[in-house]
This record gives structure tokens, sequence and C-alpha cells, in this order.
């Protein structure tokens, strides 16, 4: 049924979509209703009753910040590249970059993904702990699994908020983090010295920040509610119930 | 309630306007009273005249007691002021 709703327009399933699919679910659709449903779908595109309302400009900050993180985080990497005394903006600019990723993430969106976000926070710090242990394996493993689970998240909540499906968001995480990382941090350990093969943080480190520049940019077009644009006590009109 | 904004939706929309005088529905409820004043209406059908009732600001959302999307009639419609 899920499917048959999709036909609709977007506008209309902003606007209409949980409350029918809720309808749907406490009266289940007989073949006639399937087909009655089609012919909404295309009455719907015909005849456009539901308008995208503007979202306001405040929407549009969380896409911004993810914009100018993937950006700066791009900008340095090929700065630490191709200029050679660039390291000073590598350790400067990089934390900033997290911190705007940080930024463009809370929202009420989180709240359905709580159980997930809580796990991977445990798995990196549990990664965090292990991996100041003295060196060894385990903690080569538990640093390369936490720089996954940390960057990987972070990716995967802006995806998630600026509307990219599971598959997207799995592209995304392979091409970006998974890929990157399977390469650049053999190839890192190896050489001991990422100077002197600069071509390997580029492989390792630029995909990620391009993956945000996407991201954010499909945000800020999309447009999402920051928390503070959130109302602070709903208030419904009382209404009784059938 | 024009004809030509409304078209194969302008029955059912007058029926949903009929139901809405007892006051707000949640659109279960909506559906079955619709039914049992004009027959086997789809979920298709009852969100397009939905839809222009709301546009035209007939009708507007509401929200009852258990969260269930419901609506009632704007006061311009003759509503009970909320």
């Amino acid at each position: 049924m899920t499917r048959l709703v999709r036909l609709y327009p977007r506008a209309w399933r902003d606007r209409y979509e949980e409350e029918f699919l809720a309808l749907l679910a406490e009266r289940p659709p007989t073949l006639g209703d399937l087909v009655d449903t089609v012919r909404g779908a295309v009455d719907a595109h015909l005849n456009p009753q539901a308008e995208v309302e503007p979202s306001p400009w405040t929407h549009r900050i969380p896409g911004l910040l993810a914009l100018i993180a993937g950006a700066m985080w791009s900008a340095v990497f090929l700065l630490f590249v191709f200029w050679q005394d660039g390291a000073w903006a590598v350790a400067i600019l990089i934390p900033v970059s997290l911190l705007l990723m940080f930024l463009s993430l809370p929202g009420d969106y989180m709240a359905a993904h709580g159980r997930q976000i809580a796990v991977a926070l445990g798995v990196i710090g549990l990664c965090i702990v292990i991996a100041n242990l003295p060196y060894s394996l385990l903690t080569a493993v538990a640093g390369v699994g936490g720089y996954l689970f940390a960057l990987g998240g972070l990716l995967t909540l802006a995806a998630i908020r600026a509307g990219i499906g599971p598959t997207g968001r799995w592209i995304l995480l392979i091409l970006a983090v998974i890929l990157p990382a399977a390469i650049g941090f053999p190839v890192a350990m190896s050489i001991g010295n990422l100077t002197e093969n600069d071509s390997w943080v580029l492989v390792s480190a630029l995909p990620f920040g391009l993956a945000w520049v996407v991201v954010g940019l499909r945000l800020a077009v999309r447009g999402s509610p920051t928390l503070a644009d959130l109302p602070k006590s709903p208030i419904e009109p009382e209404v009784r119930a059938a | 309630m024009s004809g030509r904004q409304f078209g194969r939706f302008g029955e059912t929309g007058m029926w949903i306007l009929v139901a809405l005088r007892d006051g707000p529905h949640n659109v279960v409820r909506l559906l079955d009273d619709v039914r049992a004043l004009d027959g086997r209406v789809g979920p298709g059908t009852l969100y397009g005249a939905v839809a222009r009732l709301e546009r035209l600001g007939l009708i507007e959302p509401a929200t009852n007691g258990d969260g269930r999307q419901a609506y009632r009639l704007t006061e311009q419609r003759g509503g009970v002021p909320s």
C-alpha cells in the first residue's frame, strides 16, 4: 500500500500520507479501494490541491552548515596536499569542520533513531578506550572501527535528515567512508609517514568531504526544521474521539 | 462549492460537510459516515474531496485525544469555534 501512496505527488504526501496510511491500517483496502487510490493519485497530479508551503529560511541552516563543513573538509585536505605548509590548516580547520557537521545534525528526526544513535555512541566510546591501550592489533582495529563508526554515523544521520533512502545511504557510506578507509588506512599504516604520500590522504579523506557537500546541498534545498523551529508547547484542540 | 473545482468529488465533498455538521470526526469515522451516506466510497475519493474542501477553507484539520487525525468544519462553514 505504501508503494501505491508513492504515486501521489510530493506535496500531497507531505500533507496527507501519514493520516492516509493510518486510515488504511484501520480500514484495510479492498481491490476497489486500491483502484480508487490509484485514481486519486492521478487526480492529485492533474489537479493538485496540496501545495508545498515555502519553508522558513531557518530550515536551510542545517543544510548550509553541512555544505560549509564538507567544503571546508575537502579544501583543507587539498591545501594539505598542494601547499606543503598546510599542516596547521588541518590541525585547526578539521576540528572546525567536524564541529559544523555536529551542529548540522540536531533535529527532531533523531528521536526516531535514538536507539541506533545510542548504540553507535557506545561503540565509539568503547573504541576510543581500547584504542588508547598499549598498541596491539586490537587497538589498531578499535582505532579504525571508531573512525568508521564516528564518521559513518555522522554522515548517515545527515543523509537521513536529507531524505536519502537506505540504499542511497549505503552507497554514500561505502563510497565516502568504508572504501576510502579500506584503501587509505593500510597504505598509510604501511608507509608510516603520510607526508611522503599525500595522494593517499586525498584518497582516504576527500570523498568524505565531498559526500557532505552532496548531502548539504540536498538538505539545503529540501530544508529541515531545527530544534529552535519546533513548537515549544503544542496545543491541539480537543476533539472527541469517534 | 463549484462543480468545476470538485468534479467527481463533488458528491463526496457534500457528504463530508454533512457528516461534519455533527462535530469533528477522525478520518476513520469520516470514511464510515460518508460510506453510510454515499455507498462505497474509496480512500482516494475521500481524500480527493477532503483536499478540495480544505483548500477552499471549508474544513480544517484537528487532532483528537488519541492523536488520530480529525477534521472539522471551519467557522466560515458554520463550525463551532474552538
